[in-house]
Formats: structure tokens, C-alpha cells, sequence
């Protein structure tokens, strides 16, 4: 969520920057930036050039070479020169422009207008102030000493350059041989390739940036001049570049340093090797070891490169982006000013950028009580030693007695079965089960019952509803498209699934955020839950058809954030995008620095096309060789496998490497066919000819838009003779391959070693990309099987580890100071470990989110179980623990169940039981108690259960299950969503869309409600109504609206009516000896409870007197008709007794 | 409630104190008083007082969806007419959703009409006769080239974050006059673009939502509010299980400690057969005069559908609804012609001209046009230069949005696009600007009518918006 304030009133005020003019002479000076020169800068300046001049003077565009998106920009000027002069607003190019008195007018959109034209003058008569990043609270004492950044070739140090080499300044094709690396120096030092040409990367691993790739067998000279440096009694190197490290054990380079395979690194030496005292230096990943001074013998590829400048030649394999040599020692300062430069052109994360956002919170904010460990509170003492049953009670007790309040007498049996049943299961008990609890005597019916019904499967229908709230679930992306999302329902199960297996809540959380990386060994189910579980991050809507796709990145990453955040933290972070967060101590720096760890998380398969795409991919080769003895490919022996490794080849159109689209079962490397190839084709060569039987094909991602259709199949032999082939799919996108697959049987008997699959039709096939396209061939087959489920999950990948900046003001396109990828510095208790660039950080993120020493995690969720058992949580901002949030009515109660849950190794259903056993639990909801209802309007402090109202989803579960229409069939997808995928999905048939009544033949269903999906832009009507959660976002607690449209859903709804009827039907053909037992039965059925005398002749009145008046039939045979009873039971179903929880 | 002359605080606690126990005696003996002031979730929906003097009670908001080209309604461009065909001489948006060629003039003429001299093209010769009703505004500019975030942006000031709609917040912010209907209607709305976010009520509570009349995907005939269906034949059966329902659900109040929410409940109840009864009447044009129905091209083809809504929607005004939503729009609508503008826009502006035209001229001889906002919204603009061979792409970043009535100065138009339409250039008018302005002629404060979400204060136009004092009367 993006969170803007006001700037007067947000911005902390501690000003780093310095000057960059004097107002009096126009010159570069420093002097300190006032308050107020900040805030007006901030305030007024900054958003009028970042709306008025950044889009043609900014990153992207540099209109007149000019650029005004930071201070060293507007500094320097443009192809007209200067356009500011401080202090003189009348002689500034700026101003001439904006007012049109230049022969251009600024901006070409329109000019200004009068206030912005005086705010503007103002502030270069001012002096043209720009501090630096104002928004950003620095409080390190060290980063305020800041080093100013100078390139190689600053005019202190030019003379003593020798040498620099510069990737980036080559002309070079991307992957062409280089002969000669120039020096840029002016010295004319180029390295010479002697042996086998290195390579130009174009793009390379060194944070995307050009770089030159040294191989193994490269052997490099340079120039007689340079090496007489070698000579020199001081000289200086620094490198930039990234080569493989061994990443076990301890390194040999440089102290403390982990080995590293894929981040690149500063490496700074100044004179000679054999000098201990040196300040020789590795960076990497915001750290700083020390090069290991005592050298041995064993000549490592680091050393024989740092050594080679030195020799004649080297020979490393990595790759380098930039080389400098200065002939002397440079100072600390300078050194530090060209590593610093270096560092910020190759986002490389430096120790000082870690020191500069390393917050030091007040002590106010420190001891907020949220932020707190979790103490286990003593028992409190009490008066009344008779009420408790356990020390929850105590808790309770201590607080009504404060208060000089009773707790409410405990409610009777008929109450605490309907009151368990819906709490645990959402449905209600059987008029059986309702009179079994009441008349079993024994003293633990209770606690049998409570076991029962939390080994319920439907126990985890009912609960993971709940969390779905807080996992904002649904099944389509909402906005433009509002595309399904297919394979939503796997994560949906999943929940369910690990609410009845009791899964520790401290794997739940790590699960959902990282179970792609959790290492060690784990079953089958175990694998492929914790992939699914990621789906958690990908559930929150986005705006696929965002063109700014940088934008739509940054947007997905802002969701997630939220949702971690006030899902699993009770923090509201998301409120850090634009400024520090205005109550809790979360520094802008760490909202990027968790914004960087889902950055280098692959949520979007592809942002290319129009409409992006989420992750959505078979798990099924994952399987295959994880699991390879319990996956193989389905029915057929290894032996039919005609494209083995080994044997079988594949090629495709414009690819230099072979395809691989499936050999052995296995997929990987996909090459994607050019765009503008009309008919691209891929082969897969058997090695032998045989007997083809079966081809499958499948689309590796099912995406919504692209899908493999028009093709043709061949089999060829080996000299490329057709030996048979058919056109599939002809009209297109009508009917694609479905992503389940397809099964291709030629005519028996057709042999041949080339399988052909080529894409027929016009330049459209872009939209069919071949790349899509995964084929296995068998010997033998049958078509009439239905293919293998390849168990597409949505669940997100590690993408590439991208530095990270923060975003001025959260706009995605000012990029400000990288930051290091970390947890929250709040919460940091074990120092704060900055996130290796092995992996994307997911992992340390959700150990340090599910931590015992978190003490936000585990009272944020046993809150919430408190909430959903008494409907308002200890904390009543279940969603904001921050400063905003409601303080905790009982803080104590809070920390012990939160100390409670951890020892019992995060069990929710331990929670349950110790909820459920309580007397706090048991008591009525119906007492009268004048003295607490002034005291505690609110019942805050629960001195009686809380009346509750059913959820919508347990309002219709319920009169499914009484009209005995529920289907209780578990987990699966009931989305047809090919049906009306018109009103669902704009880009498949929005233009085709005559007719609409827009009802999904899936809520006709009577399965539960939770396994309804849930269309974002078009929620079930039934839902909308009842106050379902808003899918959109964490919903914390249901709204609880009571509005007419409800009242006639249940007068007038077909749903409502039908379930009458049938379960008027029901009784009716019920043996009975009259009337009065079936209404009897009717009552017991929905409200748990016998009717009473009166009630019953009312009823019997009612269902008499139905047909009374409306027609000449005599009411004696109209009597207790279907009519009547279907008319009695609609009117059961609208009680406030059945639809509130005593 | 008279919002002009706003009672006192007192006089509203008196009326409410009334509370459920008249209003159950009023449903019992067949009063329909029609502004019930009743509150079914207690407080929700009761009136509320403005933050000021309101100069409109109701906003009628019509919804022309896919995109009207502002430079061939009503924003003409000379320069445009000179230099068809040729490249566009400044740099064009760095985000658009397709790519355009060079400049493309208006097919239609204009002419100047009305004491003000507006100029509107031949497009709308109706609308045209009612300039000196209306404040064209020329610059409007929005955040967002794709429909979705533009339609969601238009109607819920955000096209990201999902946000309650402009009619929820008002509801939320004056609750309504009339009970015994929705206060919050959409006539035919869209399914796409933003679809049911468009009118929904996000976090605000379920109740300020809007309620449909059909969707755009299905001929408007007859409009039917869902589940207000029950017919003549069952009501007398159906009063008699409610009567039962009432019976028992006051015995079972009595046994328990006081609830609200059960007393609400209650009321719910009667107030939706009460409803029942009072929208068939609402919706049933049987009463309107052959003149009425002619001003509005009802019966006749093409403005017949448009026209019913139009008329359905001045209906609900009068009956105190206090936000009517009439879309022109996807699947069966849309003005989104990225190819063949001719055919497009002429085929759409045919439908609607005379259907709105008449409704302005209808709202104004009832003399509700006074205290009646009117709305003609787009969700942008379109583009100058030409897409393919005769079409125009999305334009964001200038287009016009019209309001007639309700406290707005009429006959003037405000802000200008360059002098090609692409960009606004002069008063800016951003969509928070503009919700910043109904909310203002609503009697609220856009500044003030905030709701409690997560953590912090949430508003309908975020942390901007301004009214531009130039458009409202004195």
C-alpha cells in the first residue's frame, strides 16, 4: 500500500547533505542546509521538478543533455551551460525558460503558472538549495561524514593514473572475442590478449553491467610501461568484477569471508604484496575483509590476478568490469572516493551504506510495548480461587475483579455444543448429536466433544477460511483483467490441510514465504506443499495490464509487504514507501531493504507482453527429479521412453543450443523462437528409429494468453522423409492445448527418428510462443487415457538477486542509496545479518518473522485466535500492533498465551484447547448484568461470551447442511473457468461478450463455502451482501453490517427459498406420529432447541392458516402443505436465533 | 431532511429517538413515509449532517465508458484541423497503450452555440442546446493509460489500491433520505475494468455499497433491483411469515441482554418488505407523460435504452437516492475506438445525446437541477495523433468531464488542453481535484470525511485534491 503524507508534517528533519552553492557567488561552496531551506525544498521544489522537467531531464530522457533529478545534475548543467544561477533568479536560464522569455518555452506541456513561477524564483534567489535525500533518517554518526565520490580520473589523482580499464567503454558486440582491452588511461597500457581472445559481456553477471570474460586459457600482457610499476615502491589497484569463490569452508583470500559464487566485489590494493600493514581490501555484499597478508605457496586465481598486473601475464576466469592503477599509495580518503564511486556505478553494497541506515531508535520507541520479549507472566492472584479453570481464567478473573465485575454463569449444554460446532466447524450439531451431548452424563463430555470436533476434517474448512482473510485469497488478479488464477485453490488446500494436520504455526509462516528454499530432506506431500505455499505471495491482485512494468514490479512488491507485514508482523510497513513511518519505527532504509529480498523474488513469469503474466508452472518435472522413484512418467515404462538422454537430440528454429524440451521427462533451458519467425519448428531426434505411439505435448505455463494452438506434428525420418503428420488446433485460440496435455497418437505402426512440431499461421504466433511447448515421446501409448496431471502450482521462483535503492518518495523512478537486504531493524535482536546475494533473502526473512525471539509473530496470531473465538482479539487492531493500534486490554493475558503457544511448539489446536476448556469460554452470552454493561459497554474485558453472528460462509453451510444439500467433498477447484470466462477476463472475450446475467454456474454448487471462488471484481452476491472479506487486502475482522438488502436475500433469494423447500421436504418425509414432532425436528435442527408449547401452536397456526384467503381451495386440504412448511422453514432460517452464536 | 436548511443536532437525536419503535409502527400500519429516517445498523445510515451548507443533495454521475474523445465532443482544436497528418511537435507521453502515428483532425465540425458560445461538434446537437447549463471542464488529466486503473481511478480516486467508491463515501458521509431504497444505485454498470470495485465500498462497512440495476452486459428494459422481487401474488403470505419472524425474534430479544444488532435486525426486515413495496413503483414509468417520455428518446430507436435509464435515474433522484450511477458502457457500449472512430462515436453519441440532453432539461423544468449534480465522466480522453488508419488511443493526460447543476457556475468551461488536446496545460484538473469538488458541492470536506483503515486515516482523495472556487457559484 502506498502511504503519502503531507511533507510539512513528515519529514525528519535531519539533514545530512551539504551545500552544493553558495547564494552569494554562485559557486560551489558547502555550508549547512537549514531546516526550513529543507522543508521548503522538499516541500515546494522538488515535486514541481520532479512533475514538471524530470520525465524529459531525468534518468531516462536527457532532453538538451540536461538533467534535473539531483543536485550534481542541475550542478553540471546542460548543452546550454548552467541553468541556475544562485542567488540570481533573473539571470538564471531556468527561469527565462519557464516564463518564456528564452526562445524556448519550459515546460513544452504548458507553462507554469504563477505560483509555481514565484516558488521556483524563490528558491534560486534563495541560493537553489537541493539537499540530499531529506527524507531519509540518518543517525549514524559516521555516515555523516561523508565521502564524496570522485571517478578514476579526478583531476587530484589524473597524473598518477596509469591504467584503466573500462568494459563498458568497449563497441564490441555482446559475446565477440576482444584482442585488446584499451586503456582509458591515456597511457596507452591496453592488455593484449597472447592466448585465446577473452569475451565482451554485454550483459553480465556483474550486476548487469558490461564486462570482459576471462576464461581458463586466457593468457593477457600489458604494455612494457605498466609493468614498470612493478618497480615502484608504492602503487595503487582496485578492481571491480565477480569470479567464482569456493563457497565452502573458510576462504584463503581475505579473513571472515564466506566463499561466493555469484556477487560481485571491490577488491582495493594498495602497494606491493609482502607488506603486511597494507590497507588491502575485499568488499562484498557490504562488508569488508582484510586480504589474508600471509601468503603461501598455492597460487589462487585471485592472487595469480592481482599478482598478474604485476607480471606479464594472467590467467583468472571471471569476469572484470573495471581496472585502475595509479602509480603511488593513494590516501584512506581517496581511496574510499573511488571505491565509493566505483561501488555506487556497480550497485555494490559497501560497508558504509549498511552504517548509514543502521538506525539508532530513541528509547521511546525502543520500549513500546509491542516491541517488548514476551514474558510469561506470573498466575495472577485472585479473590474468587472457584471461577478458574486454568490460568487464562486467572487472567480474565483479575481484571473483573479490578472492576468489581462477575464473570457470567457458565451456559447450558444445548448453547455450548451450537456455540462449538460453529466456532470449530461452521456448522451445526445434528438434532442426534445435540441430544447425545445433553444426555451423556459422563464428566468429560466436554472435552470429548472439543477433541472431536478438532479431528474434524471440516475443523480445517472452517479455520483456514479464517486465515485466508488475513492471506487476502482469491481466485482471479482483479483490476484491468481480473485474469483467473487457476491454481489458487492448491494454496487454499494447502491451508486447510495444514490447519488439520495442526501444523506448527512457526512452519506455517516459513511455508507461505520461503518453502521453495527450506532446506533438508522432505517427503512427497511435505515437497510439494511448501512450493504451494509460496502461491501466499502471489495471491494479492495486480493491474496486469500496467504498461510501466518497472512500476507494476515495484507495486506487486508493495502488496507483499503489506500483507507480510500486517499479516504475520501487526506493522503496518508498507507505510515506510515514501517516508520514514510516521508512528513506528520503521526507517524508510529498512522498507527497502525488505522491498530487495522480494525483489529478487520471481512473483511475474513475464512482463513483456501487454498483459504480464504471474508464476504459474508444472511442478511435475521438480518431481521427477527430487522423487524420481515415486514420480515417473505416468503408465509407461522407462523403456518406452524414446527420447532418452543420451539417445535423443532437439534443435529449434534460430537456436544455436539444442532445445531440451523433454528428454528423459526432463525440461529446462527454454529457448524462446524469434518473434518474427512466422512457422518456428522444434525437433526432437530419437537417435533410432522406432515405433512412435504416443507424443505428449504441454504447454509449460498455462498462461491465459498464450497457448500452443495451429501446429502441426510430424514424424520424419531420418533423412527427413515425411512419414506421417496432422494439423492440430486449426482456429486457434478456440481450442489450445490445455496445460494438462495432450495426447497425440499417430496411426499404429508409424515409425521414424524425428518428431516435428511446428507452429502453423500468421506473424501472430508470437502470441503461441514455441517455447511453451513440452513434448514426450512414447513407443507404445493410448489416447484414450486422460494425460498425467502435471500439477501446475503458483508459486513464486528466486529471481536475481538486484540491488536495492530507495525509491525517493517511492517513485520507482528516482532511485536514491542502496540499501542491504535485512530484516527490520526494530526487530533485529541477534545483531542484524545482512541477507547474502546467494539467495533473495526470502528464507532468512521468514526464520527471522517466525523467531521465538520475534516478539511480534506468535502475539500476533494467538490475538487472532483469540479474536475468532470471542470476536474481538485481546488486541482490537489484530492487524496493528504498531502505535496506532489499540493498546492490549489484558497485556499480560496476551504475552503468556503468546509464551504458552511458542512451548507448545507454535500448536493451534494446543490454543484451541486451552481456549475451549476455559471457564472464560463456557460462560452465557445472555446475562443481564446492569453494574458490567456500564462498567464494560463493550464487554472489553469479557465478563460474558460475546453473542456472535454467523460468517456468510457458515450462514450458507449451515442451511445446506439442514436442508441436507451440503456436498462435504474436500479440496479441488470448482472453477470452471472456461465457462463466461467473457465476464471474467477482458482480454479473452470482453468484444465478444453479448450476454452477460453474470453468474458463475460454481456458485450454484452446494459444496462449502469456502471452496466457492472468489471472483475479485465481481464478488458471489451473496458475499458481497453478508460482509465477506475484502480479498483486496489483509481483512483483520469482518465487518458486522446489518442492511435490508440482507433481509431480502433471505425473503426473497432463490438460494434461501430452495434450501427451505428442501428442507422442508425433508421433514416431511420424515416418519413421524404429527406435525408437532416435525416441529420439533425443525427447531432443533437450526436453532438447537426444543420449541416450546406456545411456539409450537404458533407454528402449527402458521402452517394451518398458510393458504388461508388466497384462493377458493378449502384450507383443510391446503394444510401443512410443501408450501406451508417450505414458507415455515425460510422464516427459521431468518431468526436471529439462528443466525447469532449464544 | 431539508440539507439546505440543516436541522439541528437536536432535532436529528429527536428524530432518531424515535428509534426502532416507530418505525415498527410505521411499518405495521402501512405508513411509507418516504424518507423513513430509521437506522438499521445503528448510525450507518441515518442522515448526517454536512461539514457545510450543501449545494446539492444528490449526484447523478453519467459514465460514458472506453473513452470519449474530448477533441471531437467538445474540446475542438483548430491547429489539430491545420496540421492533420503531420508528426506531433513535442514529445508525446512516455506510457501510452498503443502506439499512435501523426495527427489526426476531427471528423465532425463545431459549432458555437448557447449564450456562452461553447463549441460542440456535431456529435451532440442535443447536449449542444444545453451549453448554458453546463461547465465544460477541458483539463482533466488522470494517472493511468490502461481502462482499469483509469475507470477505478475515476470512480474510487485510487487504480491500484482498491478504495471505496465516490458514491460510498458520500453515503458514508450523509447517509440517506430514503430508507426504503438503496442510497446508492448503479444503472447497467460495466463488469470490467475495475468491474464491482468501481462501486464497492472496499473497507468502508457493506452498507454504503452501491446496489445494481442490471450490467452492462444486458439490454436495459425494465430495471430490476436484485432479490426485490417477491410478487403481488405471495405478499400477503409473505407479511404473515414476517409477522411470525417479527413475533419470535422479539420473544428471543426479550430473553437476552440488549443487542443492537438483534434490534436492527428486526427492522431489516420491515424496512426490506417496505422496500418491496416502494421500488416496483419507483422503477414503473406508467405515470410519466408522453412528453416526458419523448424529451428523453424513449420508444424511439437508437436512444430508447439510454433514455430509460436516464428517466429511471431521475426517478430515483426524486425519490431521495443520493448517488445514481448511469453507465454507457462494456460490453454492450463502449467508447473505446481504437480503430474506426467515425462509425464508433457516432454509433454511441446517437444512443446517449438525447437521453442526457433530456434529462438536464427534465431535472431543470422539475426544478431539481438546483440541488442536482450532474456528471458527464470519461475515464480519458483520446489521443490526437491517429492509431492504425482511423483510429485514436487512450489520452490521459487532457481530456474534458462536464457538470451541470448543484452549485456549478453554468455556461463556462475551465482549464484548456494544448492546442492539439493532448495535454492539459492550464488549471489542471486531477481526478482527486474532481472528487475533491463533488464531495465539496455535497456539503463535505474532502478533507474532513475520513475512515479509520489499517492503521491510518484513509480519504476519497488521498492527500491532494482542491476545488477550484472559478466553477461554483457564488
Amino acid at each position: 500500500m502506498v502511504m503519502k503524507f503531507n511533507l510539512n508534517f513528515t519529514i525528519i528533519l535531519i539533514w545530512s547533505a551539504m551545500v552544493l552553492v553558495s547564494a552569494k557567488t554562485g559557486e560551489l561552496q558547502s555550508k549547512p542546509v537549514s531546516d526550513a531551506q529543507g522543508v521548503f525544498f522538499e516541500k515546494m521544489i522538488r515535486p514541481l521538478l520532479f512533475e514538471k522537467c524530470v520525465t524529459c531531464h531525468g534518468s531516462k530522457l536527457q532532453q538538451g543533455e540536461l538533467r534535473l533529478d539531483a543536485a550534481e545534475y542541475l550542478r553540471r548543467g546542460g548543452k546550454s551551460g548552467s541553468v541556475v544561477v544562485p542567488g540570481d533568479a533573473s539571470s538564471s536560464l531556468l527561469m527565462q525558460l519557464v516564463q518564456g522569455k528564452a526562445d524556448l518555452q519550459m515546460p513544452p506541456t504548458g507553462p507554469l503558472n504563477n505560483r509555481e513561477i514565484k516558488v521556483l524564483e524563490k528558491w534560486i534567489q534563495d541560493g537553489a538549495i537541493w539537499p540530499e535525500h531529506t527524507e531519509v533518517r540518518i543517525q549514524n554518526s559516521e555516515a555523516k561524514s561523508k565521502i564524496s565520490l570522485q571517478p578514476p580520473d579526478h583531476p587530484d589523482l589524473k597524473k598518477n593514473l596509469q591504467l584503466w580499464l573500462k568494459a563498458e567503454s568497449s563497441k564490441l558486440k555482446d559475446g565477440e572475442a576482444l584482442s585488446s582491452w584499451p586503456d582509458i588511461s591515456g597511457h596507452d597500457n591496453n592488455l593484449e590478449v597472447i592466448k585465446n581472445g577473452l569475451q565482451f559481456v554485454k550483459i553480465s553477471r556483474v550486476h548487469e553491467r558490461p564486462a570482459v570474460r576471462f576464461l581458463e586459457g586466457n593468457l593477457v600482457s600489458f604494455s612494457k610501461d605498466l609493468l614498470k610499476i612493478r618497480e615502484n615502491p608504492t602503487f595503487t589497484t582496485v578492481f571491480v568484477g565477480k569470479f567464482g569463490l569456493p563457497t565452502e569452508g573458510k576462504s584463503q583470500y581475505a579473513e571472515g569471508l564466506k566463499g561466493t559464487s555469484n556477487q560481485p566485489f571491490i577488491i582495493s590494493m594498495a602497494k606491493m604484496a609482502g607488506n603486511p600493514d597494507l590497507p588491502t581490501r575485499f568488499y562484498l555484499n557490504g562488508q569488508k575483509f582484510p586480504m589474508v597478508s600471509n601468503r603461501n605457496s598455492s597460487i589462487s586465481d585471485v592472487e595469480s590476478f592481482l599478482n598478474g598486473v604485476f607480471l606479464n601475464a594472467w590467467s583468472v576466469k571471471g569476469d572484470l568490469s573495471e581496472v585502475v592503477v595509479y602509480d603511488k599509495a593513494l590516501s584512506e580518503q581517496d581511496l574510499r572516493s573511488i571505491e565509493g564511486y566505483l561501488a555506487e556505478k556497480y550497485d555494490i553494497l559497501m560497508p558504509w551504506n549498511l552504517d548509514e541506515f543502521t538506525v539508532d531508535f530513541t528509547e521511546k520507541e525502543k520500549s513500546f510495548w509491542a516491541f517488548q520479549p514476551v514474558i510469561k507472566h506470573k498466575t495472577p492472584n485472585v479473590k474468587d480461587k472457584t471461577w478458574s479453570t486454568s490460568w487464562l481464567d486467572d487472567f480474565v478473573l483479575e481484571k473483573l475483579e479490578e472492576k468489581g465485575l462477575q464473570p457470567a454463569p457458565p451456559a447450558d449444554k444445548r448453547t455450548l455444543i451450537r456455540r462449538l460446532y460453529f466456532k470449530i466447524l461452521g456448522l451445526p450439531p445434528t438434532p442426534q448429536e445435540i441430544e447425545d451431548f445433553v444426555n451423556d452424563r459422563s464428566h468429560d463430555v466436554y472435552e470429548n466433544l472439543v477433541e472431536r470436533l478438532l479431528n474434524s476434517p471440516h475443523y480445517g474448512e472452517r479455520w483456514a477460511r479464517h486465515w485466508l482473510d488475513v492471506a487476502r485469497y482469491a481466485d482471479t488478479t482483479a483490476h484491468d483483467c481480473n485474469c483467473v488464477m487457476r491454481y489458487a485453490y492448491r494454496y487454499r488446500d494447502y491451508v486447510i490441510r495444514s490447519f488439520n494436520s495442526d501444523k506448527p504455526y512457526d512452519q506455517f509462516v516459513i511455508e507461505q514465504l520461503a518453502g521453495d528454499l527450506m532446506p533438508g530432506k522432505s517427503d512427497l506431500q511435505t515437497f510439494i506443499d511448501r512450493i504451494t505455499a509460496t502461491g501466499f505471495l502471489i495471491l494479492g491482485p495486480k493491474a496486469l495490464a500496467e504498461q510501466d512494468k518497472e512500476k507494476l514490479l515495484f507495486d506487486i512488491v508493495d502488496e507483499q509487504l503489506d500483507v507480510i507485514g500486517r499479516g504475520f508482523l501487526g506493522l503496518t510497513i508498507s507505510c515506510s514507501r515514501c517516508h520514514d513511518h510516521k508512528f513506528d519505527p520503521i526507517p524508510t532504509a529498512d522498507y527497502y531493504s525488505l522491498a530487495g529480498i522480494l525483489k529478487s523474488t520471481s512473483t511475474m513469469d513475464s512482463v513483456e507482453a501487454f498483459t504480464s503474466k504471474w508464476q504459474e508452472w508444472p511442478l511435475i518435472h521438480l518431481l521427477r527429479k527430487r522423487f524420481p522413484e515415486k514420480i515417473s512418467p505416468p503408465d509407461y515404462p522407462p523403456e518406452l521412453n524414446l527420447a532418452r538422454a543420451g539417445n535423443a537430440a532437439q534443435s529449434s528454429t534460430h537456436c544455436e543450443f539444442s532445445a531440451e524440451k523433454a528428454i528423459d521427462g526432463v525440461f529446462n533451458n527454454f529457448q524462446q523462437t524469434e518473434e518474427n519467425d512466422s512457422a518456428p519448428w522444434l525437433e526432437i531426434k530419437l537417435g533410432e528409429s522406432g515405433r512412435i505411439g504416443l507424443i505428449l505435448l504441454w504447454n509449460r505455463v498455462d498462461t491465459d494468453f498464450k497457448k500452443l494452438s495451429n501446429f502441426q506434428v510430424s514424424v520424419l525420418t531420418n533423412d527427413r522423409q515425411l512419414v506421417w503428420s496432422e494439423v492440430f488446433f486449426p482456429d486457434g485460440e478456440k481450442y489450445p492445448v490445455p496445460a494438462e496435455g495432450f495426447r497425440i497418437c499417430p496411426p499404429s505402426g508409424t515409425k521414424g527418428q524425428i518428431i516435428r512440431i511446428q507452429l502453423l499461421g500468421s506473424k501472430k504466433a508470437k502470441e503461441r510462443y514455441l517455447h511453451i511447448a513440452e513434448a514426450e515421446v512414447f513407443s507404445v501409448g493410448d489416447c484414450s487415457k486422460p494425460p498425467e496431471d502435471p500439477l501446475m502450482v503458483m508459486a513464486v521462483k528466486e529471481g536475481s538477486q538486484i540491488p536495492m535503492r530507495i525509491m525517493v518518495r517511492g517513485n520507482h523512478e528516482s532511485p536514491g542509496k542502496l540499501v542491504p537486504r535485512r530484516f527490520l531493524q526494530i526487530l533485529s535482536h541477534e545483531g542484524n545479518p545482512v541477507i547474502s546475494g546467494e539467495q533473495s533473502g526470502r528464507f532468512e526473512l521468514a526464520k527471522a518473522i517466525a523467531s521465538s525471539n520475534n516478539p511480534l509473530t506468535a502475539r500476533v496470531m494467538v490475538n487472532r485466535i483469540w479474536q475468532w473465538h470471542f470476536g474481538t482479539g485481546l488486541v482490537a487492531t489484530s492487524d496493528n500492533f504498531g502505535k496506532l493500534g489499540e493498546k492490549p486490554s489484558h497485556p499480560q493475558l496476551l504475552d503468556r498465551l503468546a509464551s504458552y503457544f511458542v512451548s507448545s511448539g507454535w500448536s493451534v489446536k494446543q490454543m484451541h484447547r486451552l481456549l475451549l476448556m476455559s471457564s472464560t469460554y463456557k460462560m452465557q452470552s445472555s446475562i443481564r448484568n446492569p453494574r458490567a454493561e456500564v462498567a464494560d459497554a463493550n464487554n472489553r474485558l469479557l465478563w460474558k461470551f460475546p453473542r456472535h453472528r454467523l460468517e456468510v460462509e457458515a450462514l450458507r453451510d449451515a442451511m445446506l447442511a439442514i436442508s441436507g444439500s451440503l456436498d462435504r467433498t474436500m479440496k479441488g477447484s470448482i472453477f470452471d473457468y472456461k465457462e463466461k470466462t467473457d465476464a471474467i477476463d477482458h482480454f479473452l472475450g470482453l468484444f465478444s461478450a453479448a450476454n452477460a446475467g453474470y453468474e458463475f454456474e460454481a456458485y450454484q454448487s452446494v459444496r462449502r463455502s469456502i471452496y466457492l471462488p472468489v471472483v475479485r471484481n465481481q464478488l458471489f452476491p451473496l458475499f458481497k451482501i453478508f460482509d465477506f472479506a475484502d480479498s483486496n487486502a489483509v481483512t483483520s475482522k469482518r465487518n458486522d453490517s446489518t442492511v435490508a438488502t440482507q433481509a431480502l436475500y433471505m425473503m426473497n433469494s432463490l438460494f434461501v427459498k430452495k434450501q427451505a423447500s428442501r428442507f422442508a421436504e425433508r421433514l416431511l418425509n420424515l416418519k413421524v406420529e404429527d406435525e408437532n414432532a416435525r416441529i420439533k425436528l425443525a427447531h432443533l435442527n437450526t436453532l438447537g432447541r426444543l420449541p416450546s408449547a406456545l411456539e409450537t401452536n404458533q407454528a402449527l397456526a402458521f402452517l394451518k392458516r398458510y393458504h388461508q384467503n388466497k384462493n377458493n381451495l378449502s384450507y383443510k386440504e391446503q394444510e401443512f402443505s410443501l408450501d406451508a412448511w417450505s414458507s415455515y422453514c425460510q422464516l427459521l432460517f431468518g431468526l436471529n436465533e439462528f443466525l447469532y452464536i449464544d | 431532511m431539508n440539507l439546505l436548511d440543516p436541522p439541528s443536532r437536536r432535532d436529528l437525536l429527536k428524530q432518531v429517538g424515535c428509534g426502532f419503535g416507530y418505525l415498527a409502527f410505521a411499518g405495521l400500519s402501512g405508513l411509507e413515509a418516504l424518507s423513513a429516517k430509521s437506522s438499521v445498523s445503528p448510525g450507518l445510515l441515518e442522515p448526517k449532517l454536512p461539514h457545510f451548507n450543501p449545494r446539492a443533495k444528490r449526484v447523478i454521475f453519467l459514465f460514458l465508458h472506453g473513452g470519449v474523445s474530448h477533441i471531437d465532443s467538445f474540446d475542438p482544436k483548430p491547429k489539430l484541423t491545420e496540421m492533420n497528418g503531420q508528426p506531433l511537435p513535442f514529445a508525446k507521453p512516455k506510457f501510452t497503450f498503443a502506439k499512435t502515428g501523426n495527427l489526426l483532425k476531427s471528423p465532425w465540425e463545431f459549432k458555437q452555440y448557447g449564450e456562452c458560445g461553447q463549441p460542440v461538434s456535431e456529435l451532440f446537437p442535443n447536449i449542444a442546446t444545453c451549453v448554458d447549463d453546463i461547465c465544460m471542464i477541458h483539463s482533466m488529466v488522470s494517472d493511468f493509460v490502461s481502462h482499469g486503473g483509469a475507470a477505478l481511478q475515476l470512480h474510487t480516486g485510487d487504480g491500484i489500491l482498491i478504495r471505496p467508491s465516490m458514491g460510498s463515501w458520500i453515503l458514508y458521509g450523509l447517509g440517506t433520505e430514503n430508507e426504503n431504497l438503496p442510497g446508492f444505485i448503479n444503472i447497467s454498470p460495466p463488469f470490467v475494468h475495475g468491474g464491482g470495485q468501481n462501486y464497492g465500498s472496499a473497507f468502508l462497512p457493506a452498507v454504503y455499497q452501491g446496489t445494481s440495476i442490471g450490467d452492462g452486459g444486458t439490454q436495459f428494459v425494465q430495471g430490476e433491483i436484485p432479490n426485490l422481487t417477491a410478487s403481488e401474488k405471495d405478499i400477503v403470505q409473505q407479511r404473515r411469515q414476517l409477522d411470525l419472524m417479527k413475533k419470535w425474534n422479539k420473544d428471543h430479544l426479550q430473553t437476552r441482554t440488549y443487542d443492537a444488532r438483534l434490534e436492527a435486525r428486526i427492522e431489516a426486515f420491515e424496512l426490506a418488505f417496505r422496500m418491496q413495496q416502494h421500488a416496483p413503483e419507483a422503477l414503473d414509468f406508467s405515470t410519466e407523460s408522453k412528453s416526458v417520455l419523448d424529451l428523453y428518446g424513449i420508444g424511439v430507436e437508437p436512444t430508447d435504452e439510454y433514455g430509460r435509464q436516464c428517466l429511471l435515474a431521475r426517478r430515483l433522484a426524486q425519490r431521495g437516492v443520493r448517488f445514481i450511477q448511469v453507465s454507457h458502457s462494456y460490453p454492450r457500449n463502449y467508447w473505446d475506438q481504437h480503430s474506426k472512430l467515425r462509425e464508433g462515436h457516432e454509433k454511441n453519441s446517437k444512443k446517449v445525446d438525447k437521453p442526457i440532453a433530456g434529462l438536464l432539461k427534465d431535472l431543470k423544468n422539475l426544478g431539481m437541477l438546483e440541488d442536482t449534480l450532474l456528471v458527464f465522466g470519461t475515464e480519458f480522453g483520446r489521443s490526437p495523433a491517429v492509431q492504425g488508419k482511423d483510429g485514436r488511443d487512450h489520452n490521459p493526460t487532457g481530456f474534458t468531464i462536464w457538470m451541470a447543476g448543484g452549485g456549478i457556475k453554468p455556461g463556462i468551461r475551465y482549464g484548456a488542453t494544448d492546442e492539439f488536446g493532448w495535454y492539459a496545460v492550464e488549471n489542471k484538473m486531477t481526478l482527486n481535484d474532481f472528487h475533491a469538488t463533488v464531495l465539496h458541492l455535497m456539503g463535505l470536506d474532502h478533507t474532513k470525511l475520513t475512515y479509520r483503515h489499517a492503521g491510518r486515516d484513509f480519504r476519497l482523495t488521498d492527500v491532494a485534491g482542491r476545488v477550484p472556487q472559478e466553477i461554483l457559484t457564488q
